[in-house]
């Protein structure tokens, strides 16, 4: 009994302390990419082609899900609309679990598997092949030529893609409100801008940057500390994604709490949780 | 000699590059201990041992890729603890290395990697850059059809060749070579020795070799520095087997060393054998 207690002591504190490890590597590699971002913005032949393939490449992606999420929120919100008679405000819901929710995270979350797990591979293999290494030998900062575009493709084009994906979400709604639920267009688009505020708006926004900000210091701290042999840069994409996804639902139920505090402290008016 | 502002000492009978008792360990394992190895201007120096005895380790602590635990680096006699950040970065610029598998830029094309070092790090027009380039390639026997190819759409001898283009853009000082003729077949290794030394001389730079191919050793090396692994030496023994002239390790009837020479002939794909009285010619 006793020897079972001091097992599981153990391994408490083993993952406690493996969690501080990890999370003071994560934040002592945000400050290394914050020192060389603050001493020159990198150049263009170098950023252009990795905010096309961060950003150009992922649209199809937020396309195809934005879609399908605008649609199904329609689907999922007309019968218990219906039945409160209240189906013609379905436009200021699905624009409101958008705008201020569902996209930002679902685009963080696409973007974590498509361009997170794909960071992490490229700079793994770059790190097992000595790549990473040629760029330190000739003369160049490897944090600085490979991680700093990465990440400030990543904290500009999430919300941008988030943006995207709500909007094509919000329209995609609308058409399925419109023509398959009978809703009336003029209807949706009224309730959808009178609940929609700008605080929404904007607590959407720093979502989506803190998102960015997420995958680009997990994705690419994993591709740079990465094992050896094709198992370590599986396992660096891998984990990579996991932690970025925990880190985009975490960070999202900080955030959401933190700006929900500070909405009804600078409007103490409103109705409080 | 002035390099970007910065002045590395001229006096030539400094040593281009010493380390002084280093000591590296990957985690609980010892690579290199109490290692000292001295570098002359102007001279080819080999690193031979077996597998896993810190050779490579050794050429990245002396290129300061990796930090070592314990002991002193010197670039052209200065302690490379001691030289301000930008002496540090503007004096391992006069360094240029060959990786083992060439470690080109799967992203950018020949061109580009050649360039690399000269577009991060001086500042010329970009018909400067490409005159450069394409001297460069045409220094290690490239054509400028490979200038617009992908690193994967060459073979492992002429990424090899682009890889020393590439260290030999920024003009190096000394030139560190990570077993450049590992995987080559003998007539793509001879063609890699004979260019390591003909950019000796043309280039008047001094070099760390790393090899297990004892014809290499013989082609280019002047001096041998032979490495045991720590994990086979009692906490007394150095590290360090032989350190001489390249003939004289091929006199040595010590059993250990006399093997290992031997067996390097065996890695030799044209069924030759070189034992210690034997030379290529």
């Amino acid at each position: 009994m006793q020897a079972a207690a001091v097992q599981f002591t153990t391994s408490v504190g083993r993952a406690v302390n493996g969690l501080i490890v990890e999370v003071g590597a994560l934040a002592l590699f945000f400050v290394c990419i914050l020192t060389r971002l603050f001493s020159g913005i990198p150049r263009r032949r170098v950023l252009v082609p990795i905010l096309h393939e961060i950003g150009v490449r992922s649209v199809p992606v937020v396309l195809i899900t934005g879609s399908f999420i605008g649609m199904v929120l329609a689907v999922q919100t007309f019968t218990q609309f219906k039945m409160m008679h209240m189906e013609s405000r379905l436009g200021a819901i699905i624009t409101m679990t958008l705008v201020s929710e569902l996209g930002p995270v679902l685009a963080a979350t696409m973007l974590a598997g498509r361009v997170g797990s794909a960071m992490a591979a490229e700079l793994g293999t770059m790190r097992v092949t000595e790549q990473i290494s040629a760029v330190s030998a000739l003369g160049s900062d490897p944090v600085r030529y490979l991680v700093v575009p990465r990440f400030i493709a990543c904290v500009l084009l999430v919300p941008l893609l988030a943006a995207f994906g709500d909007a094509i979400g919000m329209f995609s709604g609308w058409a399925f409100s419109t023509r398959v639920l009978g809703i009336n267009s003029y209807q949706y688009w009224s309730y959808a801008i009178d609940f929609v505020t700008a605080w929404d708006i904007m607590a959407g926004l720093v979502k989506s940057i803190l998102f960015g900000c997420s995958i680009a210091i997990i994705a690419c701290h994993r591709g740079f500390h990465c094992g050896a042999g094709a198992q370590g840069v599986g396992r660096a994409a891998t984990e990579s994604f996991v932690l970025s996804f925990i880190a985009i639902l975490g960070l999202d139920f900080l955030l959401t709490v933190l700006l929900n505090t500070s909405y009804y402290l600078i409007w103490p008016q409103a109705v409080s949780l | 000699m002035a390099a970007g502002g910065v002045t590395v000492r001229t006096d030539l009978s400094t040593p281009a590059i010493r380390i002084e008792c280093v000591c590296s360990h990957f985690g609980p394992q010892e690579v290199l201990r109490d290692l000292s190895v001295t570098i002359h201007r102007g001279e080819s120096l080999a690193i031979i041992g077996e597998s896993g005895c810190g050779k490579s380790v050794t050429m990245k602590v002396m290129m300061q890729l990796l930090l070592p635990e314990a002991g002193d680096v010197f670039w052209f006699g200065r302690n490379v603890n001691q030289m301000s950040k930008k002496d540090w970065r503007v004096t391992r610029l006069k360094f240029g290395y060959l990786f083992q598998g060439a470690a080109l830029f799967d992203s950018l094309n020949i061109f580009e990697n050649v360039a690399f070092g000269l577009r991060e790090n001086a500042s010329m027009s970009d018909d400067d850059v490409r005159h450069t380039v394409f001297q460069r390639l045409e220094e290690v026997g490239l054509s400028r059809d490979v200038a617009e190819k992908r690193p994967s759409e060459l073979s492992g001898g002429m990424q090899k060749r682009v890889g020393l283009a590439r260290a030999l853009a920024l003009n190096p000082a000394v030139m560190f070579y990570d077993e450049p003729t590992t995987g080559l077949d003998p007539i793509t290794s001879r063609r890699i020795d004979d260019l390591i030394d003909s950019i000796k001389h043309i280039h008047n730079v001094s070099s760390v070799v790393v090899t297990h191919d004892m014809r290499t050793v013989q082609r280019v090396a002047d001096r041998v520095v032979m490495l045991a692994p720590c994990r086979q030496l009692s906490p007394d023994e150095s590290q360090t087997l032989f350190e001489g002239p390249v003939e004289e390790l091929f006199s040595l009837t010590d059993p250990q060393i006399a093997d290992f020479v031997r067996g390097g002939s065996l890695e030799l794909s044209d069924g030759s054998k070189i034992g210690h009285a034997q030379k290529v010619a």
